[in-house]
C-alpha cells in the first residue's frame, strides 16, 4: 500500500471511528496525566520537562480528548465508570491536601516536603485536574448550547485560560501558605512585638539601644556593608532609634556619645568573605559603660566521632588527660588544640582526633551540639606519610543549631581530587586528623556580642573617620604625604591591629615614626616588617633597600637618619 | 481596630459626598467602591496643605475636629443631594433582586478574599523594608512630631540626603499618621480596603466591556487570584494604591473619550495617583490625552478637568523646591526638571547603553505581561479593521507609556549605577498596566466573538 493510500485509510478510519478513538485516547490519557502529576509531586513541578514532557500540556490534551469524547455522544463504559469514581478521588485529594496544608501552616513552610517528600502545590494541580475532569460534562452541555461560530472560539479561549489558571492557582497556593503559616503566630502580637519578630536580627539589638540611650544621644552604628545589612543601614536604624542622631563612616560624621556593638551574627556564615570586618566596633574605645545583650558563648559540644578506624578517641581537653566522654569547647580556646597554620581564613580549627590512616575505605561521622548562629564544618588535615606534606580538606558547613551529625564521606576521593588539581602524585600512605572548623576566631574585641558602649567624653580622632582597613591605609598615606606625621601617628595602632602584615602600612608607619623622631626602635621594627612583607614588586623592595643603607652603628643607637627635606 | 474601621467609614462618607457632587453618572456600586480611597486622598491632601503653615493639625484634637467638619459638610451635601442619595439607597435596598448566580459568586469571592487579606494584614502589619524606613516611618514621625522638620535636618548627612524621605508624596504616610494619631496601629486596613475596591471596580469594568459571563468571570478570577495584586495588597508600598487610582483613571478616561463625556473622574483619579507617586511620569500622557479630547471633541471646558492634576502636581513640586529647600543648601531633589537636565547631558557613549537598558526592561515586561500582551495582540489581529478602530486610543496610550518607561529607565540607569539590581521595582512599575491590558483583552475577546 502506498503512503498516500495509507494516509487516506487512516483518515477514513478516523472519520468512521473518531468517537471510539477519542474515548480510547481519553481513557489512556487519564492514567498518563495522573502518573506524570504524581511523579512531579514526588520530585518537583517541572521535573518531567527534562525528559521533554510538559505536564500542563499532558493535562490540557487529556481534557481536550475528554471534551471530544463527550461531543462524540457515544461515551465509553469505562469513562462512565471512571466518572462514578472521580468525585470520591477528588474528595480524598482535597482531604489529604487540607491535612497536609494544615500541617505545613503549623509546622512551617517546607515541612511536608522534608518529612513526606511531597510537593504540596502539585497536589493542588492533581485536585484541579480532577475537578476539571468532573466539570467536562457540564462544560460540554454549556458548549452545546452555543451557536456554531462561537463554539470553536469559546473552546480556544477556555483552554488558554485553563492553562493560565493551572499555574496561577499553584503560585497562589504557595503564596497563601507562606503568608498564613506565620500569621497565626503574629496575630496575637503587639505592633512592637511584631516588628521585633519580623525584623528579628536588627530589632532586638535596636530596641535594646533605644531603651538604654537618651533621645539626644549621638550613636555610631556599623558601616553599611555585610554582615550588617540592617544595623549598617541608617534608614533602618533611624526607624528604630528616632529621634537620636546617627552617625557612621558613610552617613555623616560627628562625635558619638554611644557606639552600637554588633558582631554581625547571625550573618557570619552568609558573609564569610567579609571575615576581616566581623565584630563592630573594630577597636576598643575608652568606654564609661558597656552594656551587652545576654552575652552568649560560642559553644560546641562534641558528642562523638565515629569512624571505621578502631576505637577512635576524641582528643582529651587537657593534653595527657583521659577522654571523659565529651569535649566542650568554649570561646576560650586556650586549652584546645588550634591549628591555625592550616587555615586560609584564620578559622579556629579544633582538632578532635589523633591521626588515623586514610584510604578508600575511610569515613567519619561527627555528632556535635552547635550553638545558634555558627557555621561549623568538618575538616580533615591530611598528612602524606612519605613526604610529610599536609593538605586540608574542607567539607560542607552545618549552620543548624542543636545536635547535628556531620558525615565525611569518601574523604579519600576528595583527597585524590585535590592532588589531581594541584598536580601532585598520589602516594601510598596518608593519615588524617579530624578537626572541626568552629567559626571565626579573629581576635576582635566585640566578637560574639551585641550591645552598647557609652563613651565618657566625645572622641574625635582621625581613626574615627576611617573604619575599613583600606580606608585607614589611604588616610595614613594622605597624612604622610601631607607631612602631618603627628596625626598619622594616631592611626598607627588601629592599622597595626587591622593589617599588621601589610608591607605598605609598615613602610608608612616607619616613615611616620622616623620623621617624628620618637620611638626609633619601633620605627626600625616597622621597617623590618615592611622589608619582610613588602609585596608590591619583589624585585624592588624599597624597605629592604632603605634597611641596607642604614649604618649598623646608627641603628644600634636607635637613632635613624631622617629624610632630607 | 474599631478606630481604623471608623476612619474608613468617615472617609467613605466624605468621598461619597464628593463623588455625588462631581459625577452623578457613576453607578452606586462604583461610587461606593471609590468613596473611601477618594475620601482618604482628599483628607490627606487637605491635611498636608494645612500642615505647611499649621503643623498642629496632626494633633489628635485638631484631627478630630477636621474629621467632624468633613462629616458635617458631607452630611449637608448629602442632604442637598438627597434625591440622588435616596435613589442610591433604593438600589442598595434592592440588591437581593439583582443577585443572580454570577453576581453572588463574584460578591462572595471578593468578600472572602478581602476578609482573608484583612486578617493577614492585621497579623503582619507594615513590615517591608521601604515601608518601615519610609512610608510608615514618615507617618510615625508626623504623628509624633507633627512635622518632618527634625527628620529633614537629620538626613543632611545621609548618603542621598533628602531625596529618600521626599522621594514620594505624602499620601500614604499621612493616612498612616491619621491612624496613629487616632490611636490605631492597624494601618494595613487601608490596603485591604483598596484591595476590596480594586476587585469590585474591576468586575464592574469587565461587565461593561463584555456580555459573555464566562469570559468575564474567568478573567476576573485571574485578577482576583493574581499573586502580584495579592502580594501588593499585603504590603504598604505605594504601588498598589497607585495602581488602583492610575488603572481606573486610565480606563475611565477611555470610556469618557469614547462617550464624549467630561473626563473629571479620570482626572481626579490621576491626581490621586500623582499624590501617591509623583516621580512616575505616566500622568503626563493622560493629561495630554485629556487636552487632546478637549480639542478633538471641541469641548474646551474639558481642559478644566486638568485642574486637579495641576493642583496636586504643582503643590508637591512647590513644596519640594520651596519648603524643603529652606532647610539646606545641599538639597538635590529628584524632580522632572533634574531628570530633564540629566537627559540633556547624555553623552554618545551613554546613549550606546540604551539598547541594553531597553532589553532589560523588555525582559521584565515580557516576563510579567508577555502573555496578556500576546493574547491581546492576537485578538486584535483577528478583528476586522472596523472593530480595530476603537482601539486606537488605548494603542496611543500604550505606545507612549512604553516609550516613557524606556526613556525613564535609561535616565534612571544614568543616575543610579546599580539600576539593574532592582528588577522588583520595574516589576511593580508595570503592575499599573496589568489591569488596563486585561480589560482591553476582555474587550478584544468580546469583539472577536461578535465578529461573524
Amino acid at each position: 500500500m502506498s503512503s498516500a493510500n495509507r494516509v487516506t485509510a487512516v483518515v477514513k478510519l478516523w472519520n468512521t471511528n473518531w468517537s471510539s478513538i477519542c474515548n480510547q485516547l481519553f481513557i489512556y490519557s487519564i492514567p498518563v496525566a495522573y502518573a506524570a502529576l504524581f511523579i512531579e509531586a514526588l520530585r518537583y513541578f517541572g521535573f518531567l520537562k527534562r525528559y521533554g514532557i510538559d505536564v500542563s500540556v499532558v493535562i490540557l490534551l487529556s481534557l481536550a480528548l475528554g471534551l471530544a469524547a463527550f461531543f462524540s455522544k457515544q461515551l465509553h463504559r469505562t469513562v462512565t465508570l471512571l466518572y462514578a469514581f472521580l468525585p470520591l478521588f477528588l474528595m480524598g485529594t482535597m482531604f489529604v491536601l487540607t491535612i497536609l496544608s494544615t500541617t505545613e501552616i503549623h509546622k512551617g513552610i517546607g515541612h511536608v516536603r522534608m518529612e513526606f517528600g511531597i510537593q504540596l502545590s502539585t497536589i493542588v494541580i492533581i485536585a484541579l485536574y480532577t475537578g476539571a475532569l468532573l466539570l467536562l460534562p457540564i462544560a460540554h452541555r454549556q458548549l452545546e448550547r452555543l451557536p456554531q461560530p462561537l463554539l470553536g472560539k469559546t473552546i480556544v479561549v477556555s483552554f488558554l485560560l485553563l492553562y493560565v489558571y493551572f499555574f496561577r492557582i499553584q503560585e497562589m497556593f504557595d503564596l497563601v501558605l507562606a503568608r498564613t503559616s506565620r500569621a497565626e503566630d503574629l496575630i496575637t502580637k503587639t505592633d512592637r512585638e511584631r516588628t521585633g519578630s519580623l525584623w528579628s536580627h536588627a530589632a532586638a539589638l535596636l530596641y535594646f539601644i533605644e531603651k538604654n540611650t537618651p533621645e539626644n544621644a549621638v550613636i555610631l552604628h556599623p558601616i553599611q556593608d555585610n554582615p550588617w545589612p540592617e544595623t549598617g543601614n541608617q534608614y533602618v536604624v533611624r526607624r528604630f532609634l528616632y529621634p537620636r542622631t546617627l552617625i557612621a563612616p558613610e552617613w555623616g560624621k560627628g562625635s558619638p556619645t554611644h557606639i552600637i556593638v554588633d558582631d554581625g551574627s547571625p550573618n557570619h556564615a552568609q558573609y564569610a568573605d567579609k571575615l576581616d570586618r566581623i565584630g563592630w566596633p573594630y577597636e576598643i574605645y575608652p568606654s564609661r559603660d558597656v552594656l551587652l545583650m545576654d552575652p552568649w558563648q560560642k559553644q560546641i559540644k562534641v558528642e562523638s566521632v565515629a569512624s571505621n578506624a578502631e576505637n577512635l578517641p576524641i582528643l582529651p581537653k587537657e593534653a595527657g588527660g583521659t577522654y571523659s566522654g565529651e569535649l566542650t569547647i568554649t570561646k576560650d580556646f586556650d586549652t584546645t588544640t588550634i591549628e591555625t597554620s592550616f587555615t586560609k581564613l584564620e578559622y579556629a580549627l579544633v582538632t578532635l582526633t589523633p591521626a588515623v590512616p586514610l584510604n578508600d575505605q575511610t569515613y567519619f561521622k561527627i555528632t556535635a551540639d552547635i550553638s545558634e548562629g555558627f557555621a561549623t564544618a568538618p575538616v580533615l588535615i591530611v598528612t602524606d606519610e612519605s613526604t610529610q606534606a599536609q593538605y586540608t580538606l574542607y567539607f560542607s558547613a552545618n549552620d543548624k543549631p542543636g545536635m547535628q551529625t556531620m558525615q565525611i564521606e569518601l574523604p579519600y576521593a576528595r583527597l585524590k581530587e585535590l592532588l589531581q588539581a594541584e598536580k601532585q602524585p598520589l602516594n601510598s600512605s596518608y593519615t588524617a586528623v579530624v578537626a572541626l572548623d568552629v567559626g571565626y576566631s579573629k581576635p576582635m574585641p566585640f566578637m560574639y556580642h551585641k550591645g552598647l558602649l557609652t563613651l565618657p567624653t566625645t572622641i574625635n580622632t582621625p581613626s574615627e573617620t576611617c573604619v575599613l582597613p583600606t580606608d585607614c591605609l589611604y588616610q595614613l598615606e594622605d597624612l604622610v604625604y601631607q607631612k602631618n606625621f603627628s596625626q598619622a601617628e594616631l592611626l598607627l595602632p588601629k592599622l597595626h591591629a587591622l593589617m599588621p602584615n601589610n608591607g605598605y602600612f609598615n613602610y608608612l608607619a616607619f616613615i611616620t615614626l622616623r620623621e617624628l623622631g620618637t620611638h626609633q626602635d619601633l620605627a626600625l621594627q616597622y621597617l623590618q616588617q615592611a622589608a619582610h612583607f613588602w609585596s608590591v614588586d619583589p624585585a624592588y623592595n624599597l624597605p629592604r633597600l632603605i634597611l641596607s643603607t642604614y649604618d649598623p652603628e646608627t641603628m644600634r643607637q636607635n637613632n635613624l637618619p631622617k629624610a632630607k627635606p | 481596630m474599631i478606630t481604623a474601621c471608623l476612619l474608613l467609614l468617615i472617609s467613605s462618607v466624605i468621598g461619597y459626598a464628593l463623588l455625588l457632587i462631581i459625577h452623578r453618572q457613576l453607578s452606586v456600586w462604583q461610587r461606593l467602591s471609590l468613596s473611601s480611597p477618594i475620601g482618604l486622598s482628599l483628607l490627606s491632601f487637605i491635611i498636608f496643605i494645612i500642615s505647611i503653615t499649621y503643623p498642629e493639625i496632626y494633633s489628635a484634637r485638631q484631627l478630630h475636629w477636621l474629621l467632624l467638619a468633613g462629616v458635617a459638610v458631607s452630611v449637608v451635601t448629602l442632604r442637598v443631594l438627597r434625591k440622588q442619595l435616596l435613589a442610591d439607597l433604593a438600589q442598595i435596598k434592592h440588591i437581593r433582586r439583582k443577585l443572580d448566580l454570577e453576581r453572588s459568586i463574584v460578591l462572595g469571592s471578593i468578600v472572602l478574599t478581602t476578609l482573608f487579606v484583612f486578617v493577614l494584614n492585621a497579623a503582619w502589619g507594615p513590615y517591608d523594608w521601604d515601608v518601615m524606613t519610609l512610608y510608615d516611618f514618615r507617618g510615625r514621625v508626623l504623628a509624633r512630631d507633627h512635622s518632618l522638620d527634625q527628620l529633614l535636618d537629620m538626613s543632611a548627612g545621609d548618603a542621598d540626603r533628602y531625596t529618600y524621605y521626599y522621594s514620594y508624596p505624602m499620601m500614604t504616610s499621612i493616612v498612616h499618621a491619621l491612624y496613629y494619631v487616632l490611636g490605631s496601629t492597624q494601618v494595613m486596613t487601608f490596603y485591604s480596603l483598596i484591595f476590596f475596591s480594586f476587585n469590585s471596580l474591576t468586575y464592574l469594568e469587565l461587565r461593561k466591556v463584555t456580555r459573555h459571563a464566562f469570559i468575564r468571570l474567568a478573567i476576573f478570577g485571574l485578577i482576583l487570584f493574581s499573586p502580584l495584586f495579592f502580594t501588593q495588597a499585603q504590603t504598604a508600598y505605594t504601588n498598589f494604591p497607585y495602581t488602583f487610582f492610575f488603572s481606573f483613571g486610565v480606563l475611565y478616561f477611555f470610556e469618557a473619550f469614547r462617550k464624549q463625556k467630561t473626563p473629571l473622574i479620570p482626572a481626579l483619579l490621576i491626581a490621586c495617583a500623582i499624590w501617591i507617586r509623583y516621580v512616575d511620569p505616566f500622568y503626563y500622557i493622560v493629561a495630554l490625552l485629556i487636552a487632546t479630547q478637549a480639542l478633538v471633541q471641541k469641548k474646551p471646558w474639558f481642559l478644566l478637568c486638568l485642574i486637579p492634576i495641576l493642583v496636586v502636581r504643582q503643590t508637591w513640586a512647590w513644596y519640594l523646591t520651596t519648603y524643603v529647600a529652606i532647610h539646606s543648601t545641599l538639597i538635590q531633589v529628584f524632580t522632572p526638571q533634574s531628570l530633564w537636565h540629566t537627559l540633556t547631558q547624555v553623552s554618545l557613549k551613554q546613549l550606546a547603553d540604551l539598547p541594553g537598558v531597553v532589553w532589560f526592561v523588555m525582559k521584565i515586561y515580557l516576563q510579567h505581561l508577555g502573555g496578556v500582551t500576546a493574547a491581546l495582540l492576537a485578538c486584535l489581529a483577528l478583528l476586522s479593521p472596523a472593530q480595530r478602530r476603537r482601539y486606537w486610543l488605548p494603542a496611543i496610550w500604550f505606545a507612549s507609556t512604553m516609550a516613557m518607561v524606556m526613556v525613564g529607565s535609561f535616565l534612571f540607569s544614568l543616575i543610579y549605577d546599580d539600576w539593574s539590581g532592582i528588577p522588583g521595582s520595574a516589576e511593580r512599575m508595570f503592575s499599573s498596566l496589568i489591569l488596563i491590558l486585561y480589560v482591553m483583552l476582555v474587550q478584544g475577546i468580546d469583539d472577536w466573538f461578535k465578529k461573524t
